[in-house]
């Protein structure tokens, strides 16, 4: 009786071991980049190519790297544009896709479908196809190498996701809430305003979190719109670098983390709305 | 109460009113361009001198472009391998990690890569992979002494290295949204098996997996979609080399356009990549349409 009991306990407890040493050699794996990043970028080059332990801490500090990657390489100028493009787009993209997800939402009207289709179709569709006409389009409306331009495309390539995120969550909310001011007699204009955005702040929250991230990072529309150095995002700045500083590991590691601190913060204050926004749809498709 | 025919018609006013920005920016900055694309596919064209018609010519080179070949087999491997690791891998870790007491700790570190630039996680996994200075290898030499593999410069190790970079930065993705549905999955079916003596595996492969396969197909979808419009990842750590070895067919696009000057025979490769990605997200439109609850 004893051994029979003990015989699957003991194998049951191995699992057990098994499956946390397991899972904990692959959260490494997941954090050993980013922890690696943090320690290179700290190094200087002398210790770098000392040594082929690149998983050691740093025996000395050098935040010089930092500034070093901030102010001569011009990584602030960069992130400065990133940030003049990515707040005017996240808000365009919100404000007028929060317009056409309240039409969609609570008017019938012909085409409703039809215009649900033409968006799934622009968002979907890979940016390659819209290459070379843009990078025309963009020079016939003297667009190209301007932070409007970008912007404006950015704001249009984006709507047909917030449109139907917005809208879909719209559709969710009563619509007697919509139908009792009207015939109270209030305008459409405040109903939107009154009632459906104050009621869509945490899916507006959780929309222009992951814009924020997404335009944060792009690099396509950049590489296609922009030639001036002055006016490169941070992607595109940390692409070049790449290029040009390839064997200065802690350079290139510290212009990483710079890139990447503002969408890592982003996701860390706001991680709730992220997590959900991202899901929302799969939980209803 | 019924709305009187006067507001009904200034409904309908108003509600193509209200979509008016959104659709002239969608149409004009995104759709009409897509179909000029569509136009000089059919022309020779150096975006210079004067396009010249030639029909279909564009198209069928790609079946005498060796490069077009390679770049259209690294696709294929790149669809195929993210099915296998980050969407496989992601309903594995999701599985793993409902009812852990540590598995939102967990969650937030598959998430971080996420929230990273493709450029970002590029330039970090370039120093990993580095031939001389890189971590992989100097793990490795801690095995077999002097071990120095140059894996961003040999076929087909670039693409493998560059997978890696992908699977770390797409897990969390699939991972989050299959954790968001199997939180809706209702625990009367799993209990019941449960006592009738069902397996871990049994449950899963009979009860949950069945009513997980809504989110499924949105999460294949999506990364099919995605891995065949790879880009930044490959931009970064190889640009596609050498000697355009690991290109995928939108990074060909890329260079026959603006460093090849070839811009009829890169939207023509533009127009079958969007026709792949129409392919792989019909039978989701479709299954979206019938609920009318399109979404991404």
């Amino acid at each position: 009786m004893e051994t029979r009991k003990n015989g699957p306990d003991a194998r049951k407890t191995l699992l057990t071991l098994l499956f946390y040493v397991f899972s904990t050699l692959i959260v490494a794996l997941w954090l050993l980049p980013i922890l690696i990043a943090v320690f290179t970028s700290l190094k200087s080059m002398d210790e770098i190519m000392g040594s082929s332990k690149m998983w050691t801490p740093p025996k000395v500090l050098h935040w010089e790297n930092f500034t070093r990657v901030w102010n001569k390489v011009g990584m602030s100028a960069y992130v400065l544009n990133t940030f003049l493009i990515t707040v005017p787009s996240v808000v365009g993209a919100l404000l007028v896709s929060s317009l056409s997800g309240f039409a969609l939402a609570f008017y019938r009207f012909r085409l409703n479908k039809a215009v649900l289709v033409l968006f799934i179709a622009g968002m979907l569709i890979p940016f390659q196809m819209l290459m070379i006409p843009v990078f025309r389009l963009s020079d016939a409306l003297s667009l190209r190498d301007t932070r409007p331009g970008v912007i404006l495309f950015h704001i249009a390539f984006q709507l047909g996701f917030c449109t139907f995120f917005l809208r879909n969550f719209m559709r969710t909310i009563p619509f007697s809430l919509v139908e009792a001011p009207r015939i109270d007699g209030a305008s459409e204009w405040t109903i939107y305003r009154k009632i459906i955005m104050p009621l869509s702040i945490s899916s507006l929250a959780a929309l222009g979190v992951l814009e924020f991230t997404w335009i944060w990072n792009d690099l396509l529309w950049s590489l296609v719109l922009i030639q001036s150095d002055s006016l490169k995002p941070v992607t595109l700045g940390l692409a070049n670098m790449q290029g040009e500083f390839v064997s200065y590991y802690n350079m290139t590691a510290a212009g990483s983390i710079i890139a990447a601190i503002a969408p890592l913060g982003v996701f860390l204050l706001f991680q709730r709305y992220f997590i959900s926004g991202l899901t929302v749809g799969a939980e209803k498709g | 109460m019924r709305a009187s025919p006067r507001t009904k018609k200034h409904h309908q006013a108003l509600s193509y009113l209200l979509i008016l920005p959104a659709f002239a920016l969608v149409v004009g900055l995104l759709l009409l361009p897509m179909a000029q694309n569509l136009y000089y596919s059919f022309f020779q064209w150096d975006g210079i001198s004067k396009e010249i018609f030639v029909g279909l010519k564009n198209y069928l080179a790609f079946f005498a472009d060796p490069n077009f070949a390679r770049s259209f087999l690294n696709t294929l491997v790149w669809v195929v391998a993210t099915l296998a690791f980050p969407v496989l891998g992601g309903l594995i870790i999701a599985n793993f990690l409902r009812g852990l007491r540590l598995g939102n700790l967990f969650k937030s570190i598959f998430f971080i890569p996420l929230t990273i630039s493709f450029v970002a996680t590029g330039a970090i996994w370039s120093n990993m992979f580095s031939r001389d200075l890189g971590v992989l290898n100097g793990l490795i030499a801690l095995f077999i002494p002097k071990f120095k593999l140059s894996w961003l410069t040999s076929v087909p190790l670039n693409t493998v290295a560059m997978l890696f970079a992908w699977v770390w930065q797409q897990l969390g993705t699939s991972m989050v949204l299959f954790l968001a549905g199997l939180s809706t999955i209702p625990r009367d079916p799993v209990e019941a098996s449960i006592l009738d003596g069902a397996s871990k595996w049994q449950i899963f492969r009979h009860v949950t997996f069945p009513m997980l396969q809504p989110v499924t197909t949105v999460v294949i979808t999506m990364a099919m979609v995605n891995s065949f419009k790879t880009f930044d990842i490959i931009y970064v750590m190889t640009r596609g080399g050498p000697y355009r070895s690991s290109e995928t067919l939108a990074i060909t696009m890329f260079r026959e356009t603006f460093t090849m000057f070839n811009m009829g025979y890169g939207a023509a490769i533009s127009v079958l990549l969007s026709i792949l990605v129409i392919l792989v997200s019909v039978f989701y439109i479709k299954n979206m349409w019938k609920k009318d609850l399109l979404y991404y």
